[in-house]
């Protein structure tokens, strides 16, 4: 059957309404054998409708599809939390048997060489709950490819691989992908990162809006190119000039000798008014770090300290720390609830009049949110999970900016972000800080944020490593303390 | 670009005022079902059906249930369970008799302690489920077992009528401008609760706690204070039924508790398909125990013989739920993130 079929995927005509959104409108694209294409676009611009339209989750309006074989990681990753990661691997294939039984053995070989090339054999027995985002994502690009090494699959499609993912495992992803290409499957990957276009890609998609925009070679086009192709003749905004603070007083947050099961005796001072970021790969504490210091995780020894006194872990005090976790489906969306009420759910109070919510207020702040960090549909009033993934990221950095925090601490504020939000957030966290306001964010990928930071540190088994001004800093100097 | 389209999207929305009002439709949908069964019911029964004696009973005799589903839905909005509150209500109700009768307290004294027992057990349902983290479910099913096991050997099993004093019975018989009270109290205890759930943050909290735990707690959300409160509500609730219950009928019956189990729970969950779908809602719940029971009375009049109320019960269990899946089920199990 493949040998009758010159591309591995072939869209034509595609196009997918929910109630008044268009999210795909007649696309048409091709992915050749043994190719590496990437699908580029601003949040909200259909490209995972197109990834759910090709893996049967969404029936197409219209248009039709002719494709072999094509495995799947999408952007929540779709592994299955409380088991471990034997069983998420061993789930939704054929398994090995042996007199009857399921062989246990042969099963956790298979899982562990396919672990292997990205250095997390070690992993196949603990549970999905107790491993990183990076972790996970890299375990469901592991599954997929498995997958996709037995019998003849035709084409590997991954929304948003490596949103979570530091430099180095994004290079072995790259390198592995490479691998799977040669071997004739064609790849699909969906990213934010536009430099990993040009370094990977072979052939290139872009979407604006549900339309196509362009499909063809990557070649002879330019990050500035993209971005154009991607936004359009949408305004841009005027960047706000801004001064880097002068630091000044005690501490807003402050760890003090924090032990947990990553951190070893861990102190950390964050200061009103300032944007501080955090780096470290994954096993370096980062992970924990933003939990504790927020106070929404105990350690399991020393102390934090808001404004000069100790803050017990989950106490009402903690609603003055902004939390944004790097796990946003399981642990920051409300899933049920709308937009607006993930929106406002920590400025209810704000909106009382007379004793009760006023829902006149609480729109108004749901919309004024939505549209100044160009929420997607900004009708406020629809499903949180009718969102994209950017957008949804966009509404609970939202729902902390709304309240004027004592403290903001957000691990990978920008994943799944796309350029041109992306600053926009930023520059919103700049305004909190400015507001006197402690801002620490966290990221696997120091160039995602660095450029916002007035000082770093960086991370390494649980330590502090590097403690600076950013203005004294390279990025070779923050990567090789991070390593 | 994309900001223009986004309005006009918005706009789009709210213009098309046909789609909107076919988008609304499914959220009245029970509303449509009672007002089909009352009018089949009078077309069929004109002189025994469609009565004001008629109606007053049903609506009379469905208060006391009222409160009781209204008591299990605010826990459930968090995802627990509390499977006691028709022995809770049953024990209240023998409390409520036997304290006057048995050890002569007065009755502003009655009222008191059979709401404050109902505090305690609420209290102690959420030391065990919210800070011992214990599945609600083994949890109630436990206390329910010991409710039902203390009201056996308060009453030797039989029904407490001596000594409940009129001034007890009148709060449950007596009408206020041609209102029967258990009326009253039904849409006191529906509004409060409608108020709270819909115009309070923390009703907001808890429908995000029974939305996500984890993201509701790291989102600044007290879980586990507002669970505990829930439970608590809930046991209050369940007490002042049962201190209706005797108001009304003046007496304390040790086996009377069973039949409000079911038809409580029904109504709680077939609240998910009706006015906020997918969610337990307060008005959903007075508009699924007055569905039910209409049903059954009019089914009764028909001449249908007494097993078919619980048949009817537990069929429109399983429809509710099945109905709550269809209509927003989809919205909750998209996958989130993509
Ligand atoms: N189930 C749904 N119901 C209603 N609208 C939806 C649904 N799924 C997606 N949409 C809408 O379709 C549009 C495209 O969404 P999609 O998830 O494909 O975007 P995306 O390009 O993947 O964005 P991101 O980069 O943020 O992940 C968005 O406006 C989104 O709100
Ligand atoms: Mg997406």
């Amino acid at each position: 059957m493949p040998s009758t079929r010159t591309a591995a995927i072939q869209i034509r005509g595609l196009s997918k309404t929910f109630g008044a959104t268009r999210a795909l409108s007649n696309v048409s694209m091709e992915v050749a054998p043994g190719s590496i294409h990437a699908l580029i676009g601003l949040n909200g611009s259909g490209k995972s409708t197109l990834v759910k339209v090709l893996s049967g989750f969404y029936a197409a309006d219209e248009g039709d599809v002719s494709m072999g074989e094509v495995v799947f990681v999408h952007q929540d990753l779709g592994l299955l939390p409380s088991l471990t990661v034997l069983e998420n691997f061993s789930i939704g294939r054929p398994m090995a048997m042996r007199r009857g039984q399921i062989d246990r053995r042969a099963e956790e070989e298979r899982a562990r060489a396919a672990l292997a090339e990205f250095g997390l054999e070690h992993t196949v027995r603990q549970q999905i709950s107790s491993l990183t985002q990076a972790q996970c994502a890299i375990i469901a690009i592991a599954r997929a490819l498995d997958r996709s090494a037995s019998g003849d699959v035709a084409a590997l499609v991954l929304d948003e691989p490596t949103s979570a993912l530091p430099s180095h495992e994004i290079e072995m992803l790259a390198a592995a992908m490479r691998t799977y290409a040669d071997r004739g499957i064609g790849i699909v990957f969906i990213t934010h990162r536009l430099q990993e276009v040009v370094d990977l890609a072979d052939t290139l998609t872009v979407l604006r809006n549900g339309q196509l925009v362009y499909s063809g070679p990557t070649e002879g086009t330019s990050i500035p190119g993209m971005v154009e192709m991607m936004v359009g003749d949408a305004p841009t905004r005027v960047e706000a000039e801004w001064t880097p603070p002068v630091r000044t007083g005690e501490p807003v947050l402050e760890a003090r000798a924090i032990v947990s099961d990553t951190l070893d005796r861990l102190d950390l001072s964050v200061y009103s008014g300032e944007i501080l970021g955090v780096f470290g790969m994954t096993g370096s504490g980062l992970e924990t770090l933003g939990s504790v210091l927020s106070g929404r995780e105990a350690a399991a020894g020393g102390t934090v300290q808001l404004d000069g006194s100790p803050l017990v872990a989950n106490s009402p005090r903690v609603q003055t720390i902004g939390y944004v976790p790097s796990d946003r489906p399981r642990r920051g969306v409300l899933p049920g609830l709308s937009v607006r009420e993930n929106i406002s759910i920590r400025s209810l109070k704000g909106t009382l009049s007379r004793g009760q919510i006023s829902r006149r207020k609480e729109v108004a702040l749901a919309q004024r949110w939505a549209e100044d960090l160009r929420i997607k549909p900004s009708d406020a009033s629809v499903p949180i999970l009718t969102l994209s993934g950017g957008n949804q990221q966009k509404a609970i950095l939202a729902r902390w900016l709304a309240v004027d925090p004592r403290a903001i601490v957000a691990e990978e504020p920008t994943q799944g972000i796309d350029v041109w939000a992306k600053t926009e957030i930023l520059h919103r966290l700049r305004g909190a800080a400015e507001n006197g306001a402690a801002v620490l964010l966290t990221a696997v990928e120091p160039e995602e944020i660095l450029d916002f930071c007035d000082r770093v540190v960086v991370l390494r088994k649980g330590r502090v490593v590097l403690d600076e001004q950013r203005s004294d800093l390279t990025i070779t100097d923050i990567l090789s303390a991070m390593h | 670009m994309a900001r223009t389209d986004a309005a006009a999207q918005t706009a789009g929305t709210s213009t098309s005022g046909r789609a909107a009002f076919l988008t609304e439709l499914p959220r009245f949908g029970m509303v449509g079902l009672l007002v089909i069964i009352v009018v089949v019911f009078s077309v069929l029964r004109p002189d025994s059906f469609a009565t004001t004696d008629n109606i007053r009973t049903v609506l009379v005799e469905s208060a006391v249930l009222t409160i009781l589903a209204l008591a299990v839905m605010i826990p459930l909005i968090a995802n627990d369970f509390d499977l006691s509150v028709a022995a809770q209500l049953g024990f209240a109700s023998i409390l409520a008799a036997g304290l006057p009768g048995k050890q002569g307290l007065s009755v502003p004294l009655v009222i008191l302690v059979v709401l404050a027992v109902g505090a305690v057990i609420g209290i102690i349902h959420s030391v065990l489920i919210v800070m011992f983290e214990l599945p609600s479910v083994v949890v109630t099913l436990a206390t329910s077992t010991v409710l039902g096991g203390i009201v056996l050997w308060y009453t030797d099993g039989a029904v407490l009528y001596e000594g409940v004093p009129a001034s007890l019975t009148d709060l449950g018989q007596k009408d206020v401008v041609g209102v029967p009270l258990p009326i009253i109290y039904m849409v006191v205890v529906a509004a409060v609760l409608w108020f709270i759930l819909e115009r309070r943050p923390w009703g907001r909290y808890l429908y995000a706690v029974g939305s996500s735990p984890v993201s509701a707690r790291l989102a600044g959300v007290n879980a586990p204070r507002v669970r505990a409160t829930a439970l608590i509500a809930c046991s209050v609730l369940a007490a002042l039924a049962g201190l209706i219950l005797t108001a009304r009928i003046g007496s304390g019956n040790p086996s009377i508790s069973n039949a409000y189990f079911l038809p409580a729970f029904a109504a709680a969950f077939l609240s998910l398909a009706a006015f906020k779908l997918g969610f337990f809602n307060p008005l959903g719940v007075v508009l699924s125990v007055y569905l039910l029971a209409i049903g059954v009375n009019g089914l009764t009049l028909l001449g249908a013989p007494s097993w078919v109320e619980p048949v009817f019960n537990g069929l429109a269990l399983i429809i509710a739920i099945g109905l709550a899946r269809l209509s927003v089920g989809k919205s909750r199990k998209l996958f989130s993130g993509v």
